[in-house]
């Protein structure tokens, strides 16, 4: 079975005016489908830029040095080689931070999600793309699809965006999800919500899922394998039991220290 | 959004009526137009006599309110060179001094919006910096000029296009060219700035992951998203284009407001002058309206609350 | 033909206490050869000589040569920048004290002061300013105190929008409150405080407007509105050189030449003091 998702010896350096800046340096992992991996590390430990990398997401200054990434079998990045026009969208599909800002303000959110559709499935009669819009948005828990379909972004609550952020990146059924602190910005009962979501989804749909955090708590509940991450390489890597019970390195049982027990 | 549009439309009436005092102020209420009229060597008594004939002599209030009157039931007094109503001078010019400015804006979006687009989306290549040598350009070139060198370049050396008055659409070419390099030059800039900074939201990365495509996401999001800025620039712009649009018609002969204005200066015709100021006060307004409810369109943001 | 001054970022070309000497100093020199003109030796701007006249550049005598009625046109080009540059700098500075008092004045106390200077500037805007001076004319009759006005009003409200704007952010600034609790009085807060303080930005919108202002002279004076006969500007120039187009190019080209290098260098002057003088602007 070809893994879902292979990163091999990344290494993703920015070229700033102080020189060549490591970002990223020989990190490695997997991902099969039906599994979901969490990314765990401080802000600046490299992991949303891996994440973007295997989208092709980097600022323009900043490029994969050395190492690969292949997405269901196909090399999406090397040194001088890239191809991720095959995989945005189609294959994979990217949550982002915050409480909706990855929607267009001035386009209402049904026709977003139709934009997304028609671009990857170019011959489906617009009856048809309606529907599956509908669909999909009835698939995030929402009891009135057509309204919903119908709002704009600002008339939505900020669970309610993040759920169409969900949508625009499932309308493809697409085999990878990234989930890149989805959730950071909502209030704690929303952000139970749409964890859940997150993992009905997976399971349902057989998809691999990678779900970046800081918080180690959260990785805990929707993870089946987690990698920490500390100033761009990986220190830890192993299934969630492995980490949380017997974590190898300093670094991670510094981390599940700080976590306050009740 | 009627209320909106509601207070737009007041807060517009109270410019209007602000600008016409303006200009009744300066036109009628100041100096001696008699004087200006007859010239250095008319007697005092001529003078005084022409005052009368003209109601320069009664209380300012009452010239005022018998102004604001006329302009309430269209009538903006009547021409003293041409001895016809001024709104009838004026209306028949309008549809040049149109045409003229129409097309001189629609060359401004035309060049102005792709250029500032690509300026952003290129952003410290040499497109920007071309873009920002054009902008440049456009706001330090006397208009006028620019007019006068074209007919040079093209009409007499080149002999490719006509070089005034107003016949055959050709003859539009030079002069709205030479009109459109200011608005261009500001709707460049603006498109590049707001566009630079819409293209750096997070909607915009969003939309690339979900795989559509660069020209896609300018098109269909980009462009409206920073477009708010441009107009607001637009609106305020139209006083200066007005005003560009007579020097241009009179270099090129084009027969339209602009021209009107200019002979104006000549008999010393104050009350055609004050006319022109009325309507030009006017347009400026409306065109504001317009502005304003195209905001509401464009962003549906704006429909919902008014700060 | 307004230079509108925003304050968003943009990408432009040298920046820096380089670019402000760069483009600086043509313009010292042209003002210090415009001062010094009657030391120089040119010939009587003013002076005719048919004889001599649709001359073309290059011509024995007369460099950049003559026009109509054999005036030299090197020297009302130099003559020219005189009354260009002067009432460009009056009409500027006249717009800049009004603009930005009433804008400190807007910013500082809001309230009914407030709402009558925005009424102000919304009117101001509306009215173009041609227009404006050629109602002026008609019934003022021609003269440099009607043109200086229309300047100083064709120029004020740029400077009074942004210095409200600027002043309304500041005075809720925690040194303003203090000042205030204090017991200071607003003229003194204005004066020694807030003033000082947007001085950059003042000094910056000058150097734009002042671009603006030679354009606008330049239109009016063309107009034959502004400066007219035996005064010399380039606006003016421009004028006598409408009806020559044809077969002496020269007499429109080269005043309509002068000014747009001139307005070009303020301005490229005003964009590197703004990088200068703000930080937050700067971009490279």
């Amino acid at each position: 079975m070809t893994a879902l998702l292979d990163i091999q010896g990344l290494t993703i350096t920015a070229a700033t005016s102080r020189g060549a800046v490591p970002l990223v340096r020989d990190v490695s992992m997997s991902l099969d489908p039906g599994e979901v991996l969490g990314i765990v590390g401080e802000s600046g430990s490299g992991k949303t830029t891996t994440v973007r990398s295997i989208v092709g997401l980097l600022d323009p200054n900043v490029s994969v040095t050395s190492g690969s990434i292949s997405v269901l079998g196909r090399t999406v990045s090397e040194p001088g080689r890239e191809d991720y026009e095959s995989i945005r969208g189609r294959h994979v599909g990217v949550i982002f931070q915050g409480t909706g800002s990855s929607l267009d303000p001035l386009m209402r959110v049904g026709k977003q999600i139709i934009e997304v559709l028609r671009r990857h499935r170019r011959q489906i009669p617009p009856a048809q793309a309606k529907q599956t819009m509908l669909e999909t948005i009835g698939a995030m828990g929402f009891a009135d699809p057509e309204r919903v379909a119908r709002s704009y972004p600002h008339e939505l609550s900020g669970g309610m965006r993040q759920r169409v952020s969900i949508a625009l990146a499932m309308v493809t059924r697409p085999e990878l999800l990234i989930a890149d602190e989805c959730t950071s910005a909502l209030d704690v009962t929303t952000q139970k919500s749409v964890i859940a979501l997150l993992s009905s989804l997976v399971s349902e749909n057989d998809m691999g899922m990678i779900f970046v955090t800081h918080d180690l708590m959260l990785a805990q509940e929707l993870c089946d394998r987690i990698c920490v991450m500390r100033r761009g390489q990986v220190v830890e890597l192993g299934t969630t039991e492995q980490v949380m019970e017997s974590p190898r390195e300093d670094y991670t049982k510094a981390l599940l220290e700080a976590i306050p027990s009740w | 959004m009627i209320k909106t549009i509601v207070i737009r439309l007041l807060l517009g009436i109270a410019t209007l009526f602000l600008a016409v005092t303006v200009a009744f102020i300066v036109a009628h209420g100041s100096g001696n137009p008699a004087a200006e009229l007859l010239g250095a060597s008319a007697t005092p008594e001529r003078v005084a006599q022409l005052q009368h004939e003209l109601g320069l002599d009664r209380p300012l209030y009452v010239q005022y309110f018998d102004f604001i009157g006329g302009l309430l039931r269209g009538d903006l007094g009547t021409s003293l060179r041409y001895n016809q109503p001024n709104l009838e001078l004026i209306m028949q010019r309008i549809p040049a001094t149109f045409e003229l400015t129409a097309v001189a804006l629609a060359i401004a979006v035309v060049v102005g919006i792709p250029l500032g687009t690509l300026a952003a989306v290129k952003e410290s290549t040499w497109i920007d910096r071309v873009t920002s040598a054009v902008a440049l350009f456009g706001q330090s070139v006397p208009v006028f000029w620019l007019g006068m060198m074209l007919i040079l370049i093209f009409a007499v050396q080149l002999g490719w296009l006509p070089a005034g008055q107003r016949n055959g659409p050709l003859s539009v070419v030079l002069p709205a060219v030479a009109l459109s390099t200011l608005p261009m030059a500001q709707i460049a800039r603006l498109t590049r700035s707001s566009m630079a900074e819409t293209l750096g939201e997070q909607f915009i990365v969003a939309g690339r992951a979900r795989g559509l495509s660069r020209a896609s996401i300018i098109l269909r999001h980009g462009l409206r998203n920073s477009s708010i800025p441009v107009l607001t620039i637009f609106g305020l712009q139209i006083g200066a284009l007005l005003s560009g649009a007579v020097t241009v018609e009179y270099v090129f002969a084009w027969p339209g407001l602009g021209t009107l204005a200019t002979q104006a200066i000549e008999g010393r015709d104050f009350t055609l002058a004050q006319a022109v100021v009325v309507v030009g006060v006017f347009v400026f307004v409306i065109v504001n309206l317009i502005i304003d409810v195209l905001y509401a369109v464009i962003d549906p943001r704006i429909r919902r609350t008014r700060a | 033909m307004t230079a509108v001054v925003d304050s968003m970022p943009r990408a432009g070309f040298v920046r820096g206490r380089g670019a402000v000497i760069g483009f600086g100093a043509p313009l010292v020199l042209l003002l210090i050869v415009a001062i010094l003109a009657p030391l120089l030796p040119l010939p009587d701007p003013n002076l005719q000589d048919l004889g001599a006249s649709l001359l073309a550049p290059g011509s024995p005598g007369h460099a950049l040569g003559t026009d109509q009625l054999g005036r030299d046109i090197l020297s009302r080009l130099v003559y020219g920048a005189r009354l260009s540059l002067l009432i460009g700098a009056i009409g500027m500075l006249l717009g800049a004290i009004i603009g930005t008092v009433l804008g400190l004045l807007a910013g500082y106390y809001r309230g009914i002061v407030d709402i009558i200077v925005s009424w102000l500037i919304d009117a101001q805007l509306a009215i173009p300013f041609v227009l404006l001076a050629i109602a002026l004319i008609t019934s003022n009759g021609r003269s440099l105190i009607v043109l200086l006005l229309v300047l100083a009003l064709f120029s004020w409200a740029q400077y009074a929008r942004v210095i409200r704007g600027e002043t309304l952010a500041l005075r809720s600034r925690p040194f303003v409150l203090a000042l205030r609790a204090g017991g200071v009085p607003g003229y003194r807060i204005l004066l020694r405080h807030l003033l000082p303080n947007q001085a950059g930005t003042v000094l910056v919108l000058a150097t734009l407007q002042m671009g603006a202002v030679m354009l606008a002279e330049s239109a009016l004076s063309f107009l034959g509105l502004g400066v007219v006969s035996p005064d010399i500007s380039w606006g003016a120039m421009l004028s006598e050189g409408k009806d020559q187009l044809v077969y002496a190019w020269w007499i429109a080209a080269l005043p309509g030449l002068a000014i747009l290098i001139t307005v070009l260098l303020v301005n490229l002057l005003g964009d590197a003091l703004r990088s200068v003088l703000d930080p937050r602007k700067r971009r490279y």
